[in-house]
């Protein structure tokens, strides 16, 4: 594909430096020195060049032929004949010298084509009647920028760990955990990972069983929420993520004094 | 919020002056503009490494008074060198001033962000550090997994008890949006001076970068990959300049971006090795420029991985006291190469540095292929399929790669190895790195997939400006380039 004038010359030599002190403007002949030899042999554009073909090509070779028929939709369909046309119209635009400086224009049409793409996929609701990816995100929005409301969008380990975390730093040291699981995890976690020393373990109190937490699950924890306000001013520790922990934490949080504390993988990786 | 967006708003101003100091006559005034929150926000990250590691108590008042003076520092290096002084006019500093505060208070009203376990897990990090004022146990542990530039800037908000930053990460958008418009624009002006078309290919560049949902989520999300985005796009941007218009000012700003970008992640040395090896090659620019470029560079990596290796003590995650020496060979073998530009006999060898770099990457990744063939290849395929389709690039990956296949074979253009070379070099790393770990998973949060955003804003800026120079039949010399930057 490439005609040797078209193949570039590499970074200057200061002995090749043209009228401007730079190898870019010089069309001078080197010298036929031993350097020069080894550099037309093996010439280091054309060796630069092959890594990124290799890449670029794999890629899309692996897209197009492992992957794509699983998922063929529209979108992906028309992506995939825009790229074919743009590598088209690239080697016709390349193989004319004439017509060579036109694949400029390539770039103007391919972003163009890609951000029309991205913007219909990201104004196009997946399913009919469902927000699009951007209401969804707008939706977003809060009022402040508390850990706390924070706390709100994170998954349900995070939100329970971290608030956790401040309750243990703030509050912790000398007070009572209740404790739905004693093993030693817990206690690892305490120490290592949250620095408290000075705390006591109680077992769960048995008027909030798993049996209890089932026959929460559908109903709407707001009115249960005072039948907690006993509780504030504790640790919770429940043994693993689960829809009584996720009901514990709703029932807790909003007074922001109780928290619950899942002790979980995650945390042992932290800790080990 | 109030107190957010004003502490924003002083990182600018203060970054001001260091992009001031740095760039000198030679770099554009909006350029300077531009930089110039980033570079806040670098030196409010070193003066707190700097009090962190000294006897002094981790205070926000008293790490507000390392940065002014190293603020001062910049400023009294600016007074005393008259005859550099830019052409900086009131009006811009104020325009300047005014945009910026205007984007961060609208950023600040719309309050939003993305988090997730680890975005958690830097927010822990940042509270922990602020709240004991030193590094902890628990931190200096997760030094071996994390950079230190996104939990030592969510300090700040212990300081001012608040919950996190929330600017941040949207700023840090919004500028490399704004840098690619204008180092775009200002590339294509340089090349070809046709300035309808240059406008046309600066928009669109920054509507496919904005327009791709990875890119948006980034913009609010609290993590580490946008910052590393944004300040690898001012490395690579001041150093491509530096290639094409000669101007020293240039590389200083882009040696900052390099060490802001190192900040960023631990992997973070072998990327800049990756980068900065064009650099150290190059004949095109002067054997000491280089030397200080790439010794700077490599001392600075050397002194904060020594600091990262008393802290993580035997803690093993993505680094650990074992690998950290291999991790910084790359560093210093520039700067041998670098230092080999002053013998004449070695300077023909001194181009194959990149070649060399990409072929032996190249090689890895085979060998890695050979050894652990399944592994491989359900990590490879996962990134290529998450760039393509799960990663929430849209049709944003695809454009781009179908783009590179061809330029190889268009024009060259000043300073191509900083793209030739390094663009599939990051590539070829980033395969690598998943060998060395479990393999890449289909998901937008994989790590190999957030490691692609680390080179979008690059790579959109490179085919640009690749593409647009076609459009020109004969391109200019580097003296009429030189010209049009004046």
């Amino acid at each position: 594909m490439l005609s040797s004038s078209e193949i570039p010359i590499g970074p200057s030599h200061p002995d090749r430096r043209g009228p401007h002190g730079n190898s870019h403007d010089s069309n001078e002949v080197e010298p036929a020195d031993g350097a020069s030899r080894i550099r037309r042999f093996f010439n280091k554009d054309a060796l630069s060049a092959i890594p990124i073909i290799l890449i670029a090509a794999s890629m899309l070779y692996v897209t197009t032929t492992y992957r794509l028929a699983s998922v063929m939709t529209p979108v992906v369909e028309a992506a995939l004949w825009g790229a074919l046309g743009v590598s088209v119209l690239a080697a016709a635009l390349l193989a004319n010298r004439r017509l060579r400086p036109w694949t400029g224009l390539l770039v103007i049409a391919a972003f163009s084509a890609a951000a029309g793409m991205n913007a219909y996929l990201l104004l196009t609701p997946r399913k009919p009647g469902a927000p699009t990816a951007l209401e969804s995100r707008w939706s977003q929005r809060r009022r402040d920028n508390s850990l706390i409301t924070l706390l709100d969008q994170g998954n349900n380990f995070s939100r329970v760990t971290y608030g956790a975390h401040l309750a243990i730093r703030e509050w912790i040291e000398g007070k009572r955990i209740v404790s739905y699981d004693e093993r030693a995890l817990t206690r690892r976690y305490l120490e290592s990972v949250c620095f408290v020393k000075d705390y006591v373990i109680e077992s769960y109190p048995h008027t909030l069983n798993e049996r209890a937490y089932e026959k929460l699950i559908d109903t709407p924890h707001r009115q249960f929420r005072f039948n907690h306000r006993k509780r504030q001013d504790v640790l919770i520790v429940v043994p693993e993520w689960s829809r009584k922990a996720k009901i514990l934490y709703l029932l807790s949080f909003p007074e922001r004094h109780t928290h619950v504390l899942v002790p979980g993988n995650r945390i042992a990786e932290m800790t080990e | 919020m109030i107190v957010q967006w004003l502490f924003q708003g002083a990182l600018q101003l203060v970054g001001i002056v260091f992009a001031v100091q740095l760039g000198g006559r030679g770099v554009d005034r909006t350029t300077q503009m531009l930089v110039a929150y980033p570079l806040g926000l670098l030196a409010w990250v070193i003066a707190s490494l700097m009090v962190l590691l000294s006897p002094l108590p981790f205070t926000g008042e008293i790490t507000i008074a390392v940065m002014m003076g190293l603020t001062i520092v910049a400023l009294i290096c600016i007074v005393a060198r008259k005859d550099d002084l830019p052409a900086f006019s009131g009006r811009t500093l104020l325009v300047g001033v005014v945009v910026f505060n205007l984007v961060s208070f609208l950023i600040h009203q719309v309050n939003l962000t993305t988090v997730s376990n680890d975005s958690f897990y830097i927010l822990i990090f940042a509270h922990e550090i602020g709240h004991f004022g030193q590094f902890t146990e628990l931190t200096g542990q997760q030094l071996a997994g994390w950079g230190a530039f996104a939990p030592i800037s969510q300090v700040a908000s212990e300081f001012m008890n608040e919950g996190y930053l929330f600017g941040t990460s949207p700023l840090l958008g919004a500028i490399t949006l704004a840098l690619l418009f204008h180092w775009t624009m200002r590339g294509l002006k340089v090349l070809q001076g046709v300035r309808l078309i240059a406008v046309t290919i600066a928009v669109l560049s920054v509507t496919l970068v904005a327009s791709t949902p990875a890119f948006q989520r980034h913009m609010t999300y609290i993590h580490t990959n946008l910052g590393a985005a944004a300040y690898l796009l001012i490395y690579v941007g001041a150093a491509w300049m530096r290639f094409s218009t000669g101007d020293r000012g240039w590389l200083a700003i882009a040696v900052a971006g390099l060490i802001g970008f190192s900040l960023h992640r631990v992997e973070a040395p072998l990327v800049a090795a990756i980068f900065l090896a064009p650099i150290a090659e190059s004949n095109e620019i002067r054997p000491r420029e280089k030397l200080t470029a790439t010794l700077l560079i490599a001392v600075f990596l050397t002194a904060w991985f020594a600091v990262v290796a008393q802290l993580i003590g035997d803690h093993e995650s993505t680094i650990s006291r074992a690998n950290i020496p291999i991790m910084l060979i790359p560093a210093w073998a520039l700067v041998a190469v670098a230092t080999a530009s002053f013998v004449r006999r070695f300077r023909f060898l001194l181009p194959w540095t990149t070649v060399i770099m990409t072929w032996a990457l190249l090689l890895i990744v085979v060998a890695f292929f050979v050894i652990k063939p399944q592994h491989m290849e359900k990590s490879f395929d996962n990134l290529t399929w998450n760039l393509t389709w799960k990663g929430a690039w849209h049709a944003t990956f695809i454009t781009l790669f179908v783009l590179l296949l061809w330029t190889p074979f268009l024009r060259r253009i000043p300073g191509e190895p900083l793209f030739r070379a390094a663009i599939p070099a990051f590539f070829l790393l980033v395969i690598a790195l998943g060998a060395l770990r479990r393999p890449y998973r289909l998901d937008f949060f994989d790590s190999g997939n957030r490691m692609a955003l680390h080179i979008l804003p690059a790579l959109v800026f490179y085919l640009a400006i690749k593409y647009g120079n076609q459009l020109r039949a004969n391109p200019p010399s580097i003296a009429d380039a030189k010209e049009r930057t004046v």
